[in-house]
């Protein structure tokens, strides 16, 4: 199997990498520690493995590392941490939007992604975001409150 | 075996790429990651090739074979946010989805539960080929000659748009669902008539069907007198059982989506 030497910009970082040309991004990020990224269906249909491309969510267990190469990618660690969490991440504990948290991760960065584009999405809009997020423990009425809490509060913010 | 990825930056770099044995296109990969790689010996990336254009000149659209659904749908929306793309590929898939698969893609794997086949075969939409088959193909013809597909790379989806009243349903159990069939119908009226109709439906065991039998119906009809339930599908139109039901269901849940959907036109 062809290895592939290349460096990707994680969280704001120049990582460097070597992996086999088939794996998925998923497993490459795992692998490299970013554990904050969670391994779920991988078959893209969960979304707990989201990370933002650039921008924009995806799914990472349906990209090859091999074809993101050089891109800007984000997990949830990169948006804020425990003692300086985002206040999406800070939303959704005030709403109560984490039940087991497998979903949390890929939950607050598409919210990331729509908030970044859409300061005041209406609720229909939250949905359509959010639709390729599974929530194992049902709580999607706690976390559609989240993300309108987060909207108001970062608008309200600047 | 080994797997090694090509990045090509320049299109006539592509046609000698594909004619290597066991290379395959890769898009946004996200149809090649549900299948095996095991006899899969080379990918090329189409990420550097100027594939992401967007034209609209008059009403004529020409589209990158490597934009994602959601670019498509960000371009189009901005000129026509009623467009019958920006209805299907705002829906399809997911939104992490939607940032990865390409038009490119979706046409080249054509699923069967695809949301990109149908309103492209209403508009009648063209191909632009590059490598073993070279040139401008119609939607109708790649879907019929596999060959086609071959060695080939496609540049970029050409279609006509001069203003239809579009309508689109994915029959889906949840939202999240791939379609077990899709209806798109796209009309104009003229002084209070139906001037012109395109109907398509994708998900039946013809796969992707223009029923123009029914078009020829439609046209000329008076739109304040039609009456979209007296509509029938043609008998050709046969569905495979599946999760959501019999073929006798899915064929009368389609019936029933075009005459809503046709109603709904109508009345708008």
């Amino acid at each position: 199997m062809q290895h592939i030497n290349a460096e990707f910009q994680i969280n704001g970082k120049t990582v460097l990498m070597s992996f086999p040309a088939d794996i998925t991004l998923l497993d490459l990020l795992r692998q490299a520690g970013f554990t904050e990224v969670k391994a779920g269906c991988h078959t893209g249909q969960c979304g707990a493995c989201v990370v933002l491309l650039d921008g924009r969510p995806v799914n990472s267990c349906q990209v090859f590392a091999a074809s993101v190469i050089g891109k800007e990618i984000t997990t949830v660690a990169g948006l804020g941490s425990v003692h300086d969490p985002h206040p999406i991440q800070q939303a959704f504990v005030d709403a109560g939007a984490v039940q087991c948290g497998f979903c949390t991760p890929g939950m607050v960065l598409v919210t990331a992604a729509l908030l970044a584009e859409n300061s005041l999405p209406t609720e229909e809009e939250i949905k359509q975001a959010l639709d390729g997020n599974l929530c194992r423990c049902t709580g999607y009425v706690k976390i559609i409150a989240a993300v309108k809490l987060a909207a108001e509060r970062m608008a309200d913010h600047g | 075996m080994e797997l090694t990825w090509y990045y090509p930056c320049r299109l006539e770099e592509v046609p000698a790429l594909l004619e290597k044995p066991g290379v395959l296109l890769h898009g946004g990969g996200t149809a090649l990651l549900t299948r095996s790689l095991a006899s899969v010996r080379g990918l090329v990336d189409v990420g550097r090739l100027p594939l992401f254009g967007f034209q609209s000149r008059r009403d004529r659209f020409e589209l990158g074979s490597a934009l994602t659904y959601d670019q498509t749908v960000r371009e189009i929306s901005r000129l026509r946010p009623d467009h019958v793309l920006v209805q299907a590929l705002s829906r399809a898939a997911s939104n992490p989805l939607r940032h990865r698969i390409t038009l490119g893609g979706s046409l080249a794997a054509a699923p069967l539960w695809s949301d990109l086949i149908g309103p492209l075969l209403a508009l009648e939409a063209e191909l632009v080929l590059i490598g073993r088959s070279e040139g401008v193909f119609s939607l109708e013809r790649w879907l019929e000659e596999r060959d086609l597909r071959k060695g080939s790379l496609i540049t970029a989806v050409r279609f006509d748009d001069p203003g239809w009243s579009a309508g689109y349903h994915r029959e889906t159990l949840t939202t999240f669902d791939y379609p077990a069939f899709t209806v798109t119908c796209l009309l104009r009226l003229k002084e209070g008539r139906i001037s012109a109709s395109r109907l398509a439906l994708t998900g039946g065991k013809a796969r992707a069907l223009r029923l123009r039998g029914l078009e020829n119906e439609l046209a000329g009809s008076a739109a304040a007198d039609f009456a979209p339930e007296k509509l029938r599908l043609p008998e050709e139109v046969r569905f495979a059982a599946n999760k959501l039901g019999s073929p006798e269901y899915l064929r009368a849940q389609a019936e029933l989506a075009l005459q809503r959907v046709l109603a709904r036109l109508l009345r708008s």
